[in-house]
């Protein structure tokens, strides 16, 4: 085997390891996303594509990533350019710059998804302060957002506000990474997802034994869980639920791999990594799904709810619950007590998914630039604020909505396709097989060696081809077309223009590293052919 | 909570999606925080790649 090069860090528990990963999976899409998914998509009959796309799709990325992850780490990699030139047997020199996907992507992701935590940190402050309180109109508190949201409008908050949360937000990143795996990540999870969870609980049953209002919270459950037969016959609906997997187990960013490089070559991946999709799976499932919608629709009654979750998760999960938690029986003690709750839930949930993004870009600076593992963090810190800065003067101008739509939502597709490709039929699915099942405490059944090789391949490239023709194509040539993921605004044009540029930039400079790299390796292996470790074993 | 605003199929699916994450969530902490596992062997059913 191949020397540690990278792999000095280890995580120092298993359960440190398994909250750490099920922190980067679970997320604000999780208490978000997925209630309003299922609604607006058959309610009951929605799990039914949902928990296909787990079993067929869900699941074996996942171990495929886990494994993927660990066998680069034994090679001295913690990124994805290096894990996929290993799969390729270091013949395919294209694989490498394949990778650059996992180093990107997540980096984008990582900057507009901090700012977007960054505002739960200020909203569990302003619930604290009552900032809000007496805004009882669901349109006063939208424009207490909108004028958060934009540095521009000085009405209600200062422009600096929302920058200061930011930097806040930036600067406990930087303390938490500088501190390194087991120091500062696997701590942040030991400490941060208990009270997550241990928030949702209190939140559930808050939310159930509401009083009635306009609805009830059972009318809640009925508008997440009733079934819409005809739903189970659309296309959209199956696509949506795969979707929703992608998005909820942060499959196809490079997060997990980078997470799993720092596994010891005899660590569990097949129980480990199924622990991890569960715990996501109950938040989302359980938790997610019992504490927005229900409160929602206790406040507003069906209708209103419904209108809501059509304007989108944020009018949701910040504008409506801000309005419920003004509403809530025992006074404003108590509805400040349970908004902090409730953002501050946000919050966890959302630093812990940002520490994962932001994980592959350091590493790769650690690894492959020789930095240290402070200076490497205050390098990505520095870019996340450079170009946090776009996002926080055009958030109103779609520049974020072009990053989330390219990096956060079709570029997950393009990755999970290459990745499965390189792992089942380039690496071979019998030697990926056979390094799934080293160390392993949980035999994965059989038919899923048929499923990795045949079936998830074939539903990614179904689920990629659908969605270029359906979505990609239309917003890429920025069309006037109904259900766009980023609808149309000719005012924006240029901000979006702009907005892709920036982001064509960042995946130029990726490849520029990447092949940077790998020459300063073949000039360290020219000047000592000790330092190339040869080729990989199997 | 009015229970009888919930519709029955609505009870199965909550009942059922819940239900079976709880399981399987549960099923693997057991298995973790038993411990008293042995790692499968490498050389898993459908591995057919010899040792190098």
């Amino acid at each position: 085997m191949s020397a540690h090069t990278h792999a000095q860090e280890r995580w120092a528990t298993r359960i440190g390891l398994i909250l750490a990963m099920a922190g980067n999976a679970v997320g604000l899409g999780n208490f978000l996303r997925f209630p309003v998914q299922a609604a607006q998509n058959g309610g009951g009959t929605f799990m039914i594509p949902y928990f296909i796309s787990f079993l067929l799709l869900g699941i074996p990325l996942m171990w495929v990533e886990w494994t993927i992850g660990r066998f680069g780490g034994r090679h001295g990699h913690a990124t994805i350019p290096g894990m996929f030139d290993e799969l390729g047997d270091r013949k395919r020199k294209w694989a490498k710059y394949l990778g650059v996907l996992g180093i990107v992507m997540p980096l984008v992701v990582f900057i507009y998804y901090t700012y977007v935590v960054s505002w739960m940190l200020g909203f569990s402050f302003f619930s604290l302060t009552g900032g809000y309180f007496g805004l009882g109109e669901f349109s006063q508190v939208a424009q207490y957002l909108y004028s958060y949201q934009d540095v521009f409008d000085g009405t209600i908050h200062g422009g600096w506000v929302a920058v200061v949360f930011f930097l806040i937000t930036i600067v406990f990143l930087y303390s938490v990474l500088s501190r390194g795996i087991a120091g500062g990540i696997e701590k942040l999870a030991l400490i941060g997802m208990p009270i997550l969870f241990l928030f949702a609980f209190i939140l559930m049953i808050r939310v159930l034994t509401l009083p009635p209002a306009v609805g009830t919270p059972a009318e809640g459950l009925n508008f997440i869980w009733n079934p819409e037969w005809t739903s189970l016959s659309d296309a959209k609906v199956w696509l949506a639920a795969a979707g929703q997997m992608f998005f909820t187990l942060s499959l196809g960013m490079g997060t997990i791999h980078c997470y799993s490089s720092y596994l010891t070559e005899k660590d569990d991946v097949t129980l480990t990594g199924l622990s991890t999709g569960a715990t996501n799976e109950f938040a989302e499932v359980v938790l997610g799904g019992t504490i927005a919608i229900p409160a929602a629709v206790t406040f507003f009654g069906v209708a209103g709810a419904t209108a809501i979750a059509e304007g989108g998760t944020f009018d949701l999960g910040i504008v409506a619950m801000s309005v419920v938690f003004q509403g809530m029986p025992g006074g404003q003690f108590w509805g400040q007590v349970t908004g902090f709750l409730w953002f501050f839930l946000l919050f966890i949930a959302g630093i812990t998914s940002s520490v994962a993004l932001s994980s592959p870009a350091i590493a790769f600076l650690q690894q492959e630039y020789g930095r240290t593992r402070k200076h490497a963090v205050l390098m990505v810190m520095a870019l996340a604020v450079a170009l946090g800065t776009l996002h926080l003067l055009f958030y109103h101008r779609q520049f974020l909505d072009v990053w989330d739509y390219w990096a956060g939502t079709f570029g997950l597709v393009i990755f999970a396709a290459v990745e499965i490709v390189l792992f089942s039929w380039i690496f071979g699915i019998d030697r990926g097989w056979k390094e799934m099942h080293i160390g392993a405490d949980l035999r994965v059944p059989l038919i899923y060696k048929f499923i990795i090789k045949w079936v998830t391949p074939i539903f990614l490239f179904i689920l990629l081809g659908w969605w270029a023709v359906t979505e990609a194509v239309p917003t890429l040539l920025m069309r006037d077309v109904e259900d766009a993921p980023i609808a149309y605004d000719p005012e924006t044009i240029v901000y979006r223009w702009f907005s892709r540029l920036v982001m064509l930039g960042l995946l130029a400079l990726g490849l520029y590293l990447i092949h940077q790299a790998w020459v300063r390796k073949a000039v360290a292996a020219g000047a000592s052919p000790a330092a190339d470790p040869g080729p990989m074993e199997s | 909570m009015e229970g009888s605003s919930i519709a029955p199929f609505a009870w199965f699916f909550m009942l059922l999606s819940m239900g079976s994450v709880t399981v399987l969530t549960a099923y693997c902490y057991i298995r973790i925080l038993s411990g008293s596992d042995e790692p499968v062997e490498s050389d898993a059913p459908g591995s057919d790649v010899p040792d190098s």
